[in-house]
């Protein structure tokens, strides 16, 4: 909410000084009001006094232009140049001397030959003045202003703005009066009273009002009015105007603008009705029947529901209670008579129902936060003291005031050693009375040490002790809380067992190379589709794009999408991963989803190269594969059930470990159909890990096995294999036939072609041996070696070549 | 004599092409070319020879000495290019090391997971798909609350909702565990906001609760300072602000000296000196008694931070949505 120092100024002392502006803004941030912007309004009239028009006479050059002479009192008389339309002898004008600085001009006035005639100073319109955009001819200015007075003081102005964050909870702060109020019980000072008192009645000009039964408890509780007469609709005064512009309200009228400037200034929204549209001279409180339609003042059509409130006169509904007007009775430019009416809603009614209508008003916004209800006869009297002394009014009645369900605020017992207790934080108890008090709590003491308390009836915030106790602190300052340190830390807290697996397995990843993604989990349909289309998934009811409408059930398509957006930025070597969570549709879970903790992995491009000493080369699966079993080597997880072969969208190049028959491990290449339809041309290869599977089978331990320390003996060997063997079915004879002395093996070379006969390849295995307590020769390995060769013939047609 | 010359000549081509560095070659030089060398010894023989032989004898060395100096500067030639093809130049960039690393907001995350542990806090988590009960209802959030619009929170069609805070969680832990307790629930929130540079759909939070006997609002400053200091430095203020939340009650605004200027003014605190860093508060008592925790013998406090801002100030990230577009230029800088 934004607010006008100026107007503060009519409740209590502000200056508009640098300093003394910010430490209010201090004060308020430290009464839980934060200033989330603030801004200085300057409009300096000091250059321009006020001139009586003496003559005219025709320019000599020029049609629309005639030499003004004004009296400009003690400064005497001055002929200047002007082409304003409203020129006539006696009228009073705003002249500008020359060296003014105009709010509507970017350079001082300077002395101007206009069409051969020397012109100096100037008459002005609105427009130079800074005061509207209206340049239709020169400002009048009425009877009261003598010749020679400087428009500085009373047209002038100085004004710093606050735009104000205003809680959910503190409707009652929602005003000028609110903040004033509040700053008022932090530097103990009395605000002031503003103008309200009210002539007699010149009449018995009233309207009947009723609340229908079962409206006022959860509707309307209280409803007034007063008929004003003898109004003349016309422009605001300047002082008005100004005061709303600044805060953001458009001028309309004098009345309506009257309506909208006590509404800012007691936060109690209000209405004037012409008097001549008011029906059957009554006002009938009900709510809306069920699909029944009503034209709010800015012309647009509602259909309401049962629990809107509307405000109807003898025949039909005027107005949307406690939201907008209607279009039917609003204030028009002949209007001379006024119902004015200040009533009190329901604050969950408003907030609802022009949630439903969809109508956000400066009157909903003030009553679903509270609006106190006890000062409706006061609003009506200052708004009608305003109308008197701006719109001509007579008061022509009493104010009719149906109270039908008075708000209850009942007494909230205090104990001061609670206070002490909650805050860490000793408040004397007289303080605490003090404080109270200077918010306008009513306090008493209780039986024993206790306190009782009563709300103010503008706050809605306030119904039990803790509540008090927040508004003690807050007055006796935040800042005066100490920081304590940690008592007594609880020993026995159970640790995060899965937090641990999951970050054990995060910084493998980061070893072997990966970088950590995070991304969305809300993703695109169609993403999830291409990968996935026979899962369900769990859809947004109001997402935020079509794009971000579904929880992903998959990480797999999050992670080809940055890896595919990272290549088509010429990134090229990409190895991603990321952990988190897949989201399942569960009917059987009480959130109506299984969320499942996942790692997904891909690499794609270029593994090394475009450096001058290396040679390129491109990811493959094999790059993918190492990565994979040194991070089951880091996990120590072993007996696991491997097979070959993928579906959807993993290719027929996926190797898949179980355990006990749960899927635990996937590493393979993702098929290229589903890459294409990605937009990706690359292979692309990933690596998937159940992590819940993980935390159940456990991960363990690496265990320290005992390695020889005497040297190793190498041997290569050269094999002829038929290309139906795989190198892992050679592997495991080697391993078997070799295991008493073999300490490592390694796949060095694969050769097809001269000197490989057809259907064969030739795999060269480098082989190291060693035995733990002695130095091996070759008499120990030889006959070793002799006998697995021919295991490796007889069981898979294995030859050594020559 | 020629005998001797021949046999010098031999030497000499050995001892060349033994040669392999500068060093060998200019003591090549000095023995046999040097002013000292044995060419010079040959020619101070010339004098012991009759006078008829000597001019041939002149000639021969002559010749041989044009010979060996000619090919002692081939021999160092070919050193000099040989020496600087292997000279490696070390202004050449080193091959560029593909190394992994953590995002950027995890990093921030186990720091702070780090400090409160240290603290005594337990890391407990929970589900993101909710329940408008422990998202709202069970945090005394009434069903009016404009979080609970559409237009604020974001909801599943089955009428479950994407949690908003993690706070859900805190409900969650106290229904399984009595007081004492002390955790932080880290993880993923979501609020139906378009992104911008300072606004996400999706972040990454941590909040904090405790709960006892005699907790205080005193003791979450204090714990919160502590936290803060650990994180920026041993000189780091904290300021309290009064604030509205439905689930705590006194309920404060957290603000931390700025980190870059120590609480003078800069652009980043917009001159105030203070940077907001999240909401905290004492647990309303109608929090406690939705878990049947009695409020008037256990008090607790609770606290919440978002792991972007905090990311965004130590990093001097200006705009949120980098964190979740996983552009490598922009993760290899962590």
């Amino acid at each position: 909410m934004k607010i006008s120092l100026n107007w503060l100024n009519d409740f209590l002392p502000v200056s508009q000084e640098e300093a003394a502006v910010e430490a209010l803004v201090h004060d308020l941030a430290m009464l839980g009001f934060e200033v989330e912007s603030r801004e200085s309004v300057r409009r300096d009239l000091s250059g321009v006094i006020a001139a009586r028009i003496t003559g005219i006479e025709p320019h000599p050059d020029a049609d629309k232009l005639r030499l003004v002479t004004v009296d400009r009192g003690e400064e005497g008389p001055q002929t200047v140049v002007c082409g304003a339309p409203n020129v006539a002898l006696g009228k009073r004008v705003p002249y500008a001397c020359l060296g003014a600085k105009l709010p509507g001009l970017d350079k001082p006035l300077k002395k101007a030959k206009i069409r051969g005639v020397v012109s100096e100073g100037m008459l002005c319109s609105d427009v130079e003045l800074g005061l509207s955009e209206d340049h239709s001819g020169l400002l009048e200015l009425d009877d009261s202003w003598k010749a020679g007075e400087c428009l500085d003081e009373r047209l002038g102005l100085c004004d710093t703005m606050l735009d104000i964050d205003i809680t959910q909870n503190r409707g009652d702060a929602f005003s000028i009066v609110g903040i004033a109020r509040e700053l008022a019980a932090l530097r103990g000072v009395e605000l002031k009273e503003q103008p309200r008192e009210l002539p007699e009645p010149s009449g018995e000009e009233a309207v009947k009002v009723s609340i229908e039964q079962g409206c006022a408890q959860t509707g309307a509780p209280r409803y007034a009015g007063l008929v004003l007469s003898h109004i003349t609709v016309g422009d605001s005064p300047r002082w008005l105007r100004d005061r709303l512009e600044a805060v953001g309200l458009r001028a309309i009228n004098n009345v309506v603008d009257i309506t909208n400037y006590v509404m800012w200034e007691t936060g109690h929204p209000v209405h004037a009705f012409d008097r001549r549209e008011i029906r059957g001279n009554e006002i009938r409180v009900r709510f809306a029947k069920a699909g029944e339609a009503f034209t709010t003042l800015d012309g647009q059509q509602h259909e309401l529901d049962g629990e809107h409130v509307l405000i109807c006169d003898g025949e039909r509904p005027v107005a949307l209670g406690g939201i907008m007007g209607g279009e039917n009775s609003m204030v028009a430019e002949d209007t001379s008579e006024v119902l004015l009416e200040c009533a009190c809603f329901d604050p969950v009614n408003i907030r609802m129902g022009s949630r439903r209508a969809g109508i956000q008003s400066d009157s909903a916004r003030r009553f679903e936060r509270g609006v106190d209800m006890d000062n409706v006869p006061e609003v009506l009297q200052r708004m009608a003291r305003l109308m008197i002394d701006c719109c001509g009014a007579q008061v022509a009645g009493p104010i009719v005031d149906e109270y039908a369900a008075p708000r209850q605020r009942p007494e909230i017992a205090l104990r001061p050693a609670r206070v002490t207790a909650l805050l860490g934080l000793d408040v004397p108890k007289e303080r605490i009375v003090t404080h109270l008090r200077s918010l306008g709590i009513e306090v008493r003491e209780g039986e024993g040490d206790t306190l009782l308390a009563r709300s103010p009836s503008w706050r809605f915030d306030l119904e039990r002790e803790v509540d008090l106790i927040e508004e003690v602190v807050r007055m006796e300052g935040y800042d005066q809380v100490p920081d304590q340190l940690l008592a007594g830390i609880p020993l026995d807290q159970p640790a995060n067992a899965s937090l641990a697996l999951r970050n054990r397995v995060r910084d493998a990843l980061v070893r072997l190379g990966f970088r950590q993604q995070c991304s969305y989990s809300m993703v695109s349909p169609d993403l999830l589709e291409r990968f996935h289309p026979e899962r369900p998934a769990l859809r947004i009811r109001n997402p935020l794009a079509a794009e971000m409408s579904v929880m992903r059930h998959s990480l797999l398509p999050s992670l080809v999408e940055c890896a595919v957006y990272n290549l088509n930025r010429s990134q090229e070597h990409v190895a991603l991963f990321e952990i988190d969570r897949e989201f399942h549709p569960d009917g059987q879970s009480e959130t109506g989803c299984r969320e499942g903790m996942m790692l997904c992995a891909v690499l794609a491009g270029r593994q090394r190269g475009a450096d001058w000493q290396d040679t390129e080369r491109r990811f493959g699966f094999h790059d993918l594969k190492a990565r994979a079993e040194e991070l089951l080597r880091e996990l120590a997880l072993k007996d696991l059930e491997w097979s070959e072969g993928g579906e959807g969208p993993w290719s027929a190049n996926t190797l898949s470990a179980s355990r006990k028959g749960r899927l635990l491990l996937q590493v393979g290449q993702i098929e290229p159909r589903v890459l294409a339809a990605q937009g990706c041309e690359e292979e692309l290869f990933a690596l998937q890990l159940d992590l819940e599977a993980l935390e159940e089978i456990g991960a363990g331990l690496p265990q320290y096995r005992a390695f020889s320390r005497q040297p190793l003996l190498l041997r290569d060997l050269s094999l002829l294999v038929e290309d139906r063997h795989s190198a892992g079915a050679v592997r495991e004879v080697l391993e078997q036939g070799l295991r008493k002395l073999l300490s490592d093996l390694r796949l060095f070379d694969i050769y097809r072609g001269e000197g490989v006969p057809e259907g064969r390849h030739s795999q060269s295995w480098s082989l190291s041996f060693c035995a733990p307590d002695r130095n091996l020769r070759d008499k120990d390995v030889d006959p070793l070696i002799k006998k697995t060769l021919a295991r490796l013939k007889k069981e898979l047609g294995v030859e050594l070549r020559g | 004599m020629q005998e001797q010359l021949d046999q010098l000549r031999t030497a000499f081509a050995e001892a060349l092409e033994a040669a392999t560095d500068t060093g060998a070659l200019a003591a090549v030089h000095h023995r046999w070319l040097g002013a000292k060398g044995e060419l010079r010894t040959l020619f101070g023989q010339m004098k012991q020879l009759p006078a008829e032989q000597r001019p041939a004898f002149g000639q021969a060395v002559n010749a041989l000495r044009g010979d060996l100096e000619q090919a002692f500067f081939a021999k160092q030639e070919s050193l000099r290019a040989s020496v600087s093809a292997d000279a490696i130049d070390l202004s050449r960039p080193g091959p560029r090391l593909h190394t992994g690393g953590l995002h950027p907001l995890a990093q921030v995350q186990d720091r702070i997971i780090e400090v409160f542990t240290s603290m005594g806090f337990t890391v407990n988590e929970g589900p993101e798909v909710e329940t408008e009960y422990y998202n709202f209802d069970a945090l005394n959030t009434p069903f009016w609350h404009p979080a609970r619009r559409d237009s604020d929170s974001l909801y599943i069609e089955d009428g479950h909702m994407l949690r908003t805070e993690t706070s859900p969680v805190q409900i969650r832990t106290m229904q399984k565990r009595r007081p004492p307790l002390r955790m932080i629930a880290p993880g993923r929130v979501y609020r139906n906001d378009k992104p911008d540079a300072t606004h996400s759909p999706m972040f990454m939070q941590v909040e904090g609760l405790a709960v006892g006997h005699g907790l205080t609002f005193a003791e979450l400053k204090g714990t919160l300072l502590e936290f803060y200091r650990r994180l920026f430095g041993r000189d780091t203020k904290l300021r309290f602000r009064p604030h509205f939340f439905p689930f705590t009650e006194p309920s404060a605004e957290v603000d931390v000296s700025c980190v870059f200027c120590r609480g003078a003014g800069c652009r980043v605190c917009k001159q105030s000196g203070w940077l907001e860093m999240g909401g905290s508060g004492m647990v309303d008592p109608e929090v406690l008694k939705e878990v049947a925790i009695d409020p008037e013998e256990y008090t607790g406090y609770a606290f919440g931070l978002g792991i972007e801002r905090m990311a965004m100030l130590l990093y001097g990230v200006d705009d949120i949505r980098l964190f979740y577009e996983n552009d490598l230029r922009f993760l290899r800088q962590f």
